[in-house]
């Protein structure tokens, strides 16, 4: 018989259709399926990934009931992933934490909120220089604002970063390094019309589906769009692709280089543009952001050895693969797109494989119109409008301003009505090294004595957890409080547990991978006493304030977070039962908006965006009062900040000069490969029916279902030599640590021979113990992508 | 082609419901099944996703349509995946 998929997904859907006309029928109200009019609908971004795809939920008394894709949403146009449609389901696992929780005698024993803040206050009172906070690309807007505001204008101690660190570090560094300024100048419209798409260690398929969708259909309707996957392991991306180009792990850089040595020695760069946009840059001898100014002459020599022979060799990619994607870069007639996410941020060469990429676009002029972008994805919802727009970084403030510059500082005290001095030059511990800190004995320099996690889950996300997180056991002075909504393996290791509202228990606001400002407002109320992230932190400083922290007070002796209502009546936003009396997202946004300006980010009044589907930023007001998003940045035929007459201006330019630079950066060995002893590449990352890990997508018993448990991926021919087939359990070791897990041969995603690959989502098996804390010397973004790994049967 | 699945719930006034089924009907790239208590249709798409989003929309401008809901969305793979192993180890056992 012959297979026909067409019909075989028709038959599954309409299956599922049946099923839910049926439940719908019986009355039987479920998350998926329900009829309009007993429901009240609104609108959200889904909970998810950077995508930002936008939801309606239908709520009726007081519960979310039903999920639909937003027709009116830009990005999504209607559509939802396996994940999206289930989003509602995330509110009602039966664990929601309901009360804050102390421990005591090794024990968490419920609290009140009011104990829960002492405790909070005696910590900072206790060691202010040694708190920090952790947060999260899942933060709202308003929630990293107040925690950056709480760190670095009330403890001044700078001790504030993100789990973004661990996921897109690498990519603002890359930004910065080449425009000056962070974040794409495309967005999701170039996928509408490019050419072609690479996709650089990427797999949108799984990731980012809905996104890769809007590719794919313009396939359907008989658009032709060729897509280059470059990676490590073949998934489910590779079987949309044209061209798959398997390469092995960190060379990467060597097949950049070699593709921009072969549009020098076609002489089919494009030197009008290059002449006009861009400068050239390389390496200082100890690496750094900027490096120091090259010329093109320098740069070509440089990329001399990156013979097609040489890159062969060392990447295992085909000579022929690699003149195949040089023809598509020399060829100004093709319209291209690169999309690239971990696989390019989680290495220890992030930042420079992300201008390997941009230098790419730019030295071929592959950039400035539709369809020709090098575009970064994020894995989370506001990575971008929080993390990186926020400036929720270690050594950061809003409106990327950084705290090591005085006049930034200044700048940022008197926005906030600071006393000159409050904001502390030194920046504060980066990921790596806060938790590095707070797990080392505070008499052998372990400095951080109290982290405050919100919104993440770094038990299961650190790397080399039994080092960076487990290391904490045992040492008694330090103290781990965690904001969260269910049990996870952070709140295990907690001293403090804070039960978190999530999602649309609270008003928020994302920025997705495009520059897109998404609001939302509250439509049902958290279970039990869970409160708002931003409602925590607001009462927190409350606390310092009424024992007389100095800190939490402004220049004129009034609380840092003075919260007024729109009439500008004074609210006590502190105290719970009235944080709800005014709209403090709209508050906190609306104080916040003048820091985007200064990076021309622009962001629209509160109140536009409640009326929209989200605006890319910058939004600019225009003569008739209305507000105009931009779609590519840098382009004069867009963006409002381009100078007259300009048809690409890079406004941030480092050198001052409105050009981009073009990197020279060489493929530098990983600084951990295979050998005798661990004989396999381990490579981690996520899967399609979970999100990260797995904290909401595994209370949802559709998607748990379908993807139970952590696995590894085994090529046929090594399962073959280890003897192991599907659903044996092996284990897995590194020199950090090991795990036994059923393997999975040849299966969703197929690793080479010598490769493995294991999803981190489980948090029963947490593969982090086994990854690698080497880092990218400049975004110091650990590297998840490859160590040495052996393979044996359990 | 993308597939989707819906559910379309028709209108409580069963006169409107025979027209506006036999308009769905008409719609190119999509098929139905059988309404359940005869307001439930369960019906599929198949078609780019420009395409689906207009007929959805078209869909909900009837007036015998009250609601749709979207139930399933699924990018065409071109062949077959293996199951993932936890299903195999319970196959197996
Ligand atoms: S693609 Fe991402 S944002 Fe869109 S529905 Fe799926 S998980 Fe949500």
């Amino acid at each position: 018989m012959t297979f026909d998929r067409r019909q075989f997904m028709a038959r599954t859907a309409m299956a599922a259709a049946a099923a839910a006309a049926t439940k719908m029928a019986r009355g039987d109200v479920s998350l998926d399926v329900l009829d309009s009019d007993e429901l009240t609908w609104d609108k959200a971004p889904c909970r998810f990934c950077g995508t930002g795809c936008h939801v309606m939920v239908g709520t009726r008394h007081g519960r979310v009931e039903a999920i639909r894709g937003d027709l009116k949403a830009d990005v999504n146009k209607g559509l939802l992933c396996a994940k999206g449609y289930h989003v509602g389901g995330i509110l009602y696992g039966p664990d929601r934490l309901k009360t804050p929780m102390l421990r005591r005698n090794g024990h968490l024993e419920p609290v009140t909120w009011d104990e829960a803040m002492d405790v909070i206050a005696d910590r900072i009172e206790g060691d202010q220089a040694g708190f920090a906070i952790y947060g999260s690309g899942q933060w709202t807007i308003p929630e990293g604002y107040a925690c950056q505001k709480f760190i670095k204008g009330g403890l001044s101690n700078n001790n504030i970063d993100p789990n973004a660190r661990l996921c897109m570090a690498s990519a603002v560094t890359g930004f910065l390094a080449t425009y000056g300024v962070d974040e794409p100048a495309g967005c999701y419209d170039d996928l509408d019309v490019c050419d072609v798409l690479i996709t650089w260690g990427n797999n949108p398929a799984e990731m980012h589906p809905v996104l890769f969708s809007r590719v794919m259909d313009r396939r359907s309707r008989g658009e032709k769009v060729e897509l280059f996957d470059l990676g490590t392991r073949r998934t489910r991306t590779t079987d949309f692709a044209d061209h798959y180009l398997n390469f092995t792990p960190q060379t990467d850089l060597a097949i950049a280089n070699c593709i921009a040595r072969e549009l020098i020695a076609r002489n089919a760069w494009d030197k009008d543009f290059v002449g006009r946009h861009c400068a050239f840059r390389k390496d200082t001898e100890k690496p750094s952001l900027f490096g120091e100014a090259s010329s093109f002459k320098e740069y070509a020599t440089s990329l001399d050895p990156y013979t097609f022979e040489y890159v062969e060799e060392i990447s295992g990619v085909p000579a022929e693969q690699l003149r195949l994607l040089a023809d598509r870069f020399c060829d100004p007639s093709k319209k291209i797109t690169s999309l690239w996410c971990m696989g390019v941020n989680q290495h220890t060469r992030g930042t420079a494989m992300n201008t390997l990429i941009h230098g790419l676009h730019l030295l071929s002029g592959h950039f400035g119109t539709p369809g020709d972008s090098p575009t970064s994805l994020t894995g989370q919802p506001s990575a971008c409008g929080t993390a990186r727009e926020v400036g929720t970084l270690a050594h950061a403030l809003p409106g990327g301003r950084i705290v090591k510059k005085e006049a930034h500082r200044a700048h940022c005290e008197d926005f906030w009505n600071l006393p000159r001095g409050r904001i502390n030059p030194k920046p504060g511990t980066h990921t790596i090294a806060m938790w590095d800190n707070f797990c080392t004995p505070t008499d052998e320099g372990g400095s951080v004595s109290t982290v405050w996690v919100q919104v993440t889950n770094p038990g299961q996300t650190l790397p080399n957890l039994e080092k960076l997180f487990r290391g904490k056991a045992g040492l008694e002075d330090k103290f781990l409080i965690v904001s969260d909504c269910y049990p996870t393996a952070t709140t295990e290791m907690a001293d403090l547990v804070l039960p978190s509202a999530m999602w649309v228990e609270k008003n928020g606001i994302f920025g997705n991978s495009e520059r897109r400002t998404q609001q939302w407002f509250r439509q049902v109320l958290p279970p039990g006493d869970a409160r708002d992230d931003t409602w925590q932190v607001i009462a927190a400083a409350r606390r310092l304030y009424d024992r007389g922290h100095e800190g939490m007070r402004d220049k004129d002796g009034d609380f840092i977070f003075t919260i007024r209502d729109q009439q500008g009546q004074e609210v006590p936003a502190w105290e719970w039962a009235h944080y709800y009396d005014t709209n403090v997202d709209r508050y906190l946004f609306e104080e916040y908006r003048p820091f985007a300006r200064m990076k021309h980010k622009d962001l629209a009044p509160y109140d536009v965006y409640v009326a929209s589907r989200g605006l890319r930023w910058p939004v600019v007001q225009q003569d008739d009062g209305s507000w105009r998003e931009t779609r590519f940045r840098f382009s004069g035929f867009d963006d409002p900040y381009v100078a007259d007459g300009e048809d690409i201006d890079f406004y941030h330019s480092k050198t001052g000069d409105g050009k981009a630079q073009i990197w020279f950066r060489p493929y530098v060995p990983p600084p951990e490969s295979p050998d005798t002893d661990y004989p396999f590449w381990l490579c981690t990352g996520r899967v399609l029916e979970h999100w990260h890990s797995g904290t909401m997508t595994g209370r949802i018993p559709q998607l748990q279902e379908s993807m139970p448990t952590a696995y590894v991926e085994l090529h046929a021919a090594d399962a073959g030599s280890l003897g192991v087939k599907s659903g044996d359990r092996v284990t897995v070791s590194t020199r950090r640590g090991e795990l036994t897990l059923p393997a999975w041969v040849d299966g969703r995603g197929q690793p080479p021979r010598g490769s493995i690959f294991v999803p981190f989502f489980d948090e029963r098996l947490l593969v982090n113990a086994l990854t690698l804390d080497a880092h990218d010397p400049i975004s110091k973004q650990p590297d998840y992508k490859k160590c040495a790994a052996n393979v044996r049967r359990a | 082609m993308p597939t989707s699945g819906l559910v379309i719930t028709l209108a409580e006034d069963s006169a409107r419901r025979a027209p506006t089924l036999l308009a769905i009907e008409r719609l190119p790239d999509i098929a139905i099944g059988q309404p359940v208590d005869g307001r439930y249709l369960p019906a599929t798409i198949q078609a780019d996703q420009p395409t689906t989003t207009k007929c959805i929309q078209t869909i909900e401008s009837y007036a015998g349509v009250d609601h749709v809901a979207i139930t399933w969305i699924g990018l065409d793979e071109p062949a077959p995946r293996p199951h993932a192993p936890s299903t195999q180890l319970e196959s197996a056992s």
